[in-house]
């Protein structure tokens, strides 16, 4: 009982962190994508040159997140029941 | 959790013989591609394979163009950043391309695995796999990067000295950081997705016959390549942008 007490606090651990790890993600994604949207608007011929800055900035807004979520998966499978 | 076969099992020197041997393929598969490229090479008229690598090195190129103050600097790193660039390219698609494992029976003793290790993986034994889907790779190459860019600045010590304390908490903190999140935002990205495309092989069908997980799995492959591509980029690209921030040349402009 105390050991699927303490697999199941961790599952909620886990839980936890891929949900805030979400959140952060998906905020900062929205602001870059934002911008290079209305970049995009004001001149539709420098779609090509922006699309790098656009997918670099997600690539790094997305570090941490996506650190997290491996972090999560790796308590998942060897802490928590599954 | 995947569990690798490994040598000298037990001791500090135990070491992974799947991720050395699929590096040691990913060098391969890098080298025998450019020698393909440069085999019959045309400066006229060129064709095929010769017009892709050009591209690729001229694509290298400009990125350490962009982040690097000095041209000495920039031609330090070139042939760096565009090797880097192949690298990562092959080594990230190789967990895509095709993946290896092996079922024991959880109370064996073979390939330096011991029974625990077996039973946490549940009997299952990489074999193939991408090499950078490893902590200890993905952190060694951010290592190898922060000793090449220190290695760089200490040519010009008292620059280097002054550059390090310059803003007195963040400069010191930055050294750590940035190597740190340097290896594992490529380890997470590549993990995650080769850890997620596992589950969903080996998720059991609806009803016992439907296979609901096939445009998942497709759609997950397509993203996962795609992510694949990216991180080797943006790994190249803050290679050189942390070699170009330690190097103190004459003609630099920070």
């Amino acid at each position: 009982m105390q050991l699927d007490m303490v697999k199941a606090i961790y599952d909620i651990a886990v839980a936890l962190l891929l949900g805030l790890a979400a959140v952060g993600s998906g905020v900062g994604d929205g602001m870059v994508m934002s911008k290079y949207v209305e970049g995009v608007a004001r001149q539709p011929e420098a779609r090509g040159s922006i699309f790098g800055s656009a997918l670099l900035g997600v690539a790094l807004v997305e570090a941490f997140p996506v650190i997290a979520l491996a972090f999560g998966i790796i308590i998942l499978f060897t802490k928590g029941a599954f | 959790m995947p569990v690798f076969p490994t040598l000298f099992p037990g001791t500090i020197w135990q070491t992974n013989v799947v991720v050395i041997a699929t590096i040691f393929l990913t060098g391969l598969i890098v080298f025998v591609l450019l020698r393909l490229a440069v085999a019959r090479m045309d400066m006229r008229h060129p064709r095929g394979l010769q017009n892709l690598v050009e591209w690729a090195f001229d694509f290298s190129e400009s990125m350490a163009k962009d982040v690097m103050p000095s041209e000495e600097s920039r031609r330090f790193v070139r042939p760096l950043a565009f090797i880097m660039l192949l690298f990562l390219f092959v080594a990230n698609w190789l967990g895509l391309i095709m993946t290896i494992t092996v079922h024991f029976d959880p109370h064996a003793h073979v390939w330096g695995l011991s029974p625990s290790d077996l039973q946490s993986a549940k009997g299952d034994v990489e074999l193939f796999d991408s090499p950078t889907s490893n902590m200890s790779m993905a952190l060694g190459l951010a290592i190898l990067v922060w000793l090449i860019s220190h290695a760089r600045g200490l040519r010009h010590p008292i620059k280097w000295f002054r550059h390090l304390l310059r803003h007195p908490p963040f400069g010191l903190l930055e050294e750590i950081t940035n190597p740190l999140t340097h290896g594992m935002r490529l380890f997470g990205n590549i993990f995650a997705g080769e850890i997620l495309l596992g589950l969903l092989l080996r998720a059991p069908f609806a009803f016992h016959f439907i296979p609901w997980q096939l445009p998942f799995i497709i759609a997950w492959l397509l993203y996962s390549g795609f992510v694949a591509t990216i991180q080797a980029y943006v790994f190249s690209i803050l290679m050189c942008l942390y070699i170009g921030m330690k190097s103190f040349e004459a003609d630099s402009q920070h």
